[in-house]
Parts: structure tokens; sequence; C-alpha cells
């Protein structure tokens, strides 16, 4: 039940991150005028015609919005090149998840930042499944003295907390970076401080499968031991990084949203889960704009989500060997 | 654990620490630009500028400023921080224990709630026993940031936080944030090792002999939760630790993982090796910690190792 919940969790989520801001009525940079700190709209429905009323800003100072209830803009699903699109009319912009403090639309945001935050975690675990699968096959395979070298350094990278070596490694960059270049910049980081994780599994499987039958079979009828790691042992180690993928992308999306909210990931107007957060962290938004948190709720959703699909229940050890 | 064995393990905690550290410091150095470029577009002199790059050895070359570092550490003289003006072994004595104290106040509640938690769901039956997966699998997988904006959003919205002083409630917060997670991975990973326990010969012997099922799960329990739970805790208080850097700064708690950002983002070269060196201290102790109580407890360890 849990595999899917959390299969439909991500499948949801890796739709919202490839359609970006065109799941919202409105692009993710546009800024409406005298929508600052704008309350989502309520969907009405009146029959079968999903519907919201318009807003109008009646104190600018005290940011008040009142829905005016004569007029309705109708809503269309998959219009316009978008899930959700609003007719053209003159009554202002369609804000479902109400606005920032520039009037920009939070649901396109929220979108499009998923796009950042969740692609900048999967290149970073994709990279560190490489390098990961690369030393522990090394390791497992050219002899003791290999293998307790990149042991001993995985295991001292492995035993400090993720974000302080990532906050570490950060340090050596220009702190103010192109969003591309914190895109690569951050992949990188990631797989160079994810990789212990794989590096040990995939050691200790390599150093099991050697030990077979098979393994042995295939060497005595003349295989090579590079055809021998590559074609017999490798697909041995599939289940185990499928898991350790579904583990280090909540680590590194975590990472991610450190370091944006600290100020060192995706500059602004870039958004990311962790700029947006940044922006939601006063005390006075959290109480006047709590519509502000919806990165923090995407955020949980997708943990989740990941969670639930590596069936963390199996193993109540897992749950403290992630990239944190 | 032998003399020598603490010894050795002793040495190999204070390589770590010089390792790490010195790769900080290389990596905090190797970076475009340095803390003295501000002086630059200032009204100083070259010359002035050159004094100052001088005295706050921004001149050497990265082995001479390794050397510098390395041979301040066993004095545990970190030499002195550019930003704060002050040396950083000072600004560490006053920023660790404050994050030891978040994070050793969260560690303590995770160990007593998932201890409690484990030992209950162990016993549970099928329907209870599903209710709490369900729960624990959700408390895991939220991370401490969401829950620290959802505790900081209900406590703006009912009107709790102007109630109570807020440099109590903003870390109190924190710390709830940083146990919850960590309780549910505990109980978790208790109920598991009660149910293996529980369900071994010896264990349904007892039971068959007339010992109540409460105190065998509570004795039994204790004793798992002493040696198993010892072990990992390391390993817990890693991954508490890495989710405080945020939690400190969301919440104005002046500890370790503010003072790291400070540091790289001034380029505050030997406060970036010095707030590594204290991170890497701290891993350290725990693991050196654990190992010494768990050879302690478990008399089977001591027969193995020696």
């Amino acid at each position: 039940m849990g595999r899917v919940i959390g299969s439909v969790l991500a499948v949801l989520l890796a739709v919202v991150a490839v359609a970006g801001d065109r799941i919202a009525p409105n692009n993710a940079d546009t800024q409406f005028a005298d929508r600052a700190w704008a309350p989502p709209m309520s969907i009405r429905i009146d029959g079968v015609a999903p519907y919201v009323n318009p807003q109008v800003l009646e104190d600018r100072l005290a940011r008040i919005y009142t829905n005016d209830t004569s007029t309705r803009i109708p809503l269309r699903v998959f219009a316009s090149g978008r899930a959700i699109a609003a007719e053209d009319t003159d009554e202002g912009p369609v804000l479902l998840l109400g606005a920032d403090a520039l009037g920009r639309d939070v649901l396109a945001r929220v979108a499009e930042a998923s796009r950042y935050s969740l692609g900048v975690a999967i290149a970073g675990a994709l990279l560190a499944l490489l390098i990961g699968t690369l030393f522990g096959a090394l390791a497992a395979s050219i002899g003791p003295r290999t293998d307790r070298a990149i042991i001993t350094v995985a295991d001292a990278l492995a035993s400090l907390p993720v974000i302080y070596i990532v906050l570490t490694l950060r340090a050596a960059l220009p702190l103010v970076l192109v969003p591309s270049d914190v895109f690569i910049a951050l992949s990188l980081l990631f797989g160079l401080v994810g990789w212990p994780f794989t590096a040990r599994g995939v050691r200790g499987i390599m150093h099991r499968e050697w030990a077979l039958p098979y393994a042995e079979a295939a060497l005595a009828a003349g295989a090579s031991r590079l055809r021998v790691l590559v074609v017999h042992l490798l697909p041995a180690t599939f289940g185990f990084l499928g898991t350790q993928f579904l583990l280090l992308v909540p680590g590194f999306l975590i990472s991610e949203v450190t370091l944006s909210f600290l100020g060192l990931g995706f500059p602004e107007p870039t958004p990311s889960w962790g700029t947006m957060l940044q922006a939601a962290s006063n005390v006075r938004v959290m109480a006047e704009a709590p519509w502000m948190l919806a990165p923090a709720v995407a955020l949980a959703l997708t943990s989740l989500a990941l969670h639930l699909l590596s069936g963390r229940r199996k193993d109540a050890l897992t749950v403290f060997s992630r990239a944190r | 654990m032998t003399g020598s064995r603490l010894i050795r393990r002793g040495l190999s905690a204070l390589l770590f620490i010089a390792l790490m550290s010195s790769v900080a410091l290389v990596l905090a150095r190797v970076a475009p630009g340095d803390y003295t470029d501000v002086l630059r577009t200032s009204r100083l002199s070259d010359e002035a500028v050159e004094r100052e790059r001088a005295r706050l050895y921004l001149d050497r070359s990265l082995p001479e400023l390794s050397l510098v570092w390395l041979s301040g550490l066993p004095r545990l003289d970190m030499r002195e921080s550019y930003r704060y003006a002050r040396p950083v072994t000072t600004l560490l004595a006053e920023r660790t224990p404050r994050t030891v104290g978040l994070v050793g106040a969260a560690l303590l509640l995770s160990l007593l709630a998932g201890v409690l938690w484990g030992t209950i769901r162990a016993r549970a039956g099928t329907r209870v026993a599903g209710a709490m997966d369900a729960i624990t699998g959700v408390a895991v997988a939220v991370p401490s940031i969401v829950l620290l904006f959802g505790l900081l959003a209900v406590a703006v919205r009912t009107g709790l936080l102007s109630h109570i002083d807020q440099s109590i409630a903003m870390p109190l917060a924190g710390m709830l944030a940083l146990a919850v997670p960590a309780s549910a991975g505990i109980g978790a990973l208790h109920a598991q090792a009660l149910e293996e326990a529980l369900a071994e010969p010896w264990a349904q012997a007892s039971a068959s002999r007339g010992l109540s099922t409460t105190r065998l799960a509570w004795k039994l329990g204790m004793r798992i939760a002493l040696t198993r739970l010892t072990s990992v805790t390391p390993l817990v208080a890693a991954n508490i630790l890495g989710a405080s850097l945020l939690v400190e700064v969301v919440t104005g708690w002046a500890g370790l993982g503010r003072l790291t950002f400070d540091a790289v983002v001034a380029r505050d070269v030997f406060l970036v090796a010095g707030c590594t060196a204290a991170v890497s201290a701290l891993i350290a102790a725990a693991s050196l910690a654990s190992d010494v109580i768990v050879r302690l407890l478990d008399p089977r360890t001591r027969e193995e190792h020696g």
C-alpha cells in the first residue's frame, strides 16, 4: 500500500517537475502590480465549470483583498498549453496559491522550483551512484590495499554530516554564480559527497559475489576479471543502487534547500524551494501569508514519496544511513 | 576496550580531525578572492593591504598555510578569525556547547521517545502496529526543517508564540523538530530488534515458564536498547547535527552551524577549518564514547576484540 501511494505521489511530482510553471495559469517570473501578498483564490464549481472570483485590493498598506463575487473568471483544464488556464479577462490574474512579496504566482514558482530543486538532487544522486559504483567495484576487485584505502576514505567522509561537507566544498567556489553554474556545481558537490554511501554497499555485494561459484566458473572458462565484473557481478548491485538512489535524493534535496536558503545555491529570481522558504522564514510572513510555506509542503511530499517507494520498514537502520 | 586499543582509537580520531580540518582549510583558500578583497576598494594603500594579508597568513602558499594550521593544532591554537577578529578557539569554545546542547537535548529526547514507541510497537496488535508504522513512516520522511516551519506556523497562527519568550520558544521548536524524525527512526529500529529478540527460543521459553510479556519486553527491551541503540547513536547524532545547521539559522541559535555559514561567506579560512575540526571532533567523540559503552555493556564484544 505504501509503495502504491509513494508511486502515485512520485509520478505526480515528476509530472509537475517536467511541466514546471505550465502547471499554473501564470509564468513563474511574471510580477503582477497590486497583487503583493495576495491570498490564494478558492476554486468554485458551477455545474461542471470551475471558476474563481477576481480579487480586489481594498487597502494597499494593510494588504486587504476582497473577492468580487459578482464576477467570475472561468478556468480551463489543459488549455492554452497549461494544466490550468484562465480565460482572458480584465479582472486580474488568477493566483490559486496566492502571491509573494513581488506579486508573483506562488503555484507557478513552486512548480518551476521543483525543476531546479529536484533536478539538482537527481543529477547529484546519479553522479554519486556512478562514482560510488566505480570505487566500490575497484575496492572489491583490485586487492586488499586498494580496498582498505578506498574504504578508509569512504568511512571518513560518510561519518561527517553531509551538509557540513557540502558547505565546506561550496567554500571553494565563488559565492555568486549564475543558475546554470549553480546546477552544475551543486550536482558535482553532491556526487562527491554521496559516493561513499554507494561505494560501501557495492563493495560488500561484490565481495560476496566474487566468492560465489558462478564468478569462479566464469574466470575458469577464460573470461577476464573486467568482463566478469561488468557483465556478471554488476547486475547484482542494481537492486541496491535503486534503493540507494531513493535514499540519496531526499538528502540532496535538503542540502539544496539549505544552500539556497543560506544564499549559496540558486540566486533570485530563479525559483528554488530553498530561496522560497527563505522568503517565508519571517514570523510575520508565517502569520500573514501562510501560503508562502507551500515549498515546505512540496518538500515534505517529495520526501514522503521517496521514503514510501524505498520501503524503509524492511531495514530500520537505513533510516540513519542516508545522506542528510 | 583495552588501554592500548583506546589509545589507538584516540590517535586515529586526532588524525581524522587534523586531516579533515586541513582539507577544509585548503578548500576555503583555493576559492577565488580572499577576505582582504574588500580592503582594496577602501582608501588603504597597497602596502597596507599587503601588510594585512601577511598578518592574516594570506600571502602564504597552500603548503605553508597548512603547516601554519597544523603546527598550531596540537596547542589548540587555531589562529585568528578574520571576520570576528578573535581567536578561533575562543569562538569555538563559545559556540560548540550551544550546538552540543541543542543536538544533545534532541538526541536524548529521541532516544527516550524512540525506545518507548518501539517497545509499544513491538507488543501491539496488527491494526495498531499498522497505524504506528504509518505514523513512523511519515515522521521519518518529513525533514526537520519542514517540521520546524510547521511548528512555528502553528505557534504563530494560534498566538502561542506571543505568550512565550522567543529566546525559549525558538530553540524549543528547533529541538522538537530535530527530535521527531530521529525518534521515529529509533522507534522503528528498536521495534525491529525487540521483535527479533522476542521470537528467539530462549525468550519464548522464558514466556512459557511464566515470565510476563510486559516484563520480558521491558527487561529485554532495555538491554537491547542499551547495546544496539548505543552502537547506532553516533549515526543518529551525525544526522541530527547535519539537520541542526539550518535549524540554527532559522531559530537564530548562535551555534556551530551558524558560525560555519558565517565563516564560508566571509572566506574566513581559519574559522572554516576550525569549524570542520569541531564537527569532526564531535563525531569522533560520539563514536569513541559509543564504542566504549558498547564494550562495557556487552561482554561478547570484549571477548571478540580483547
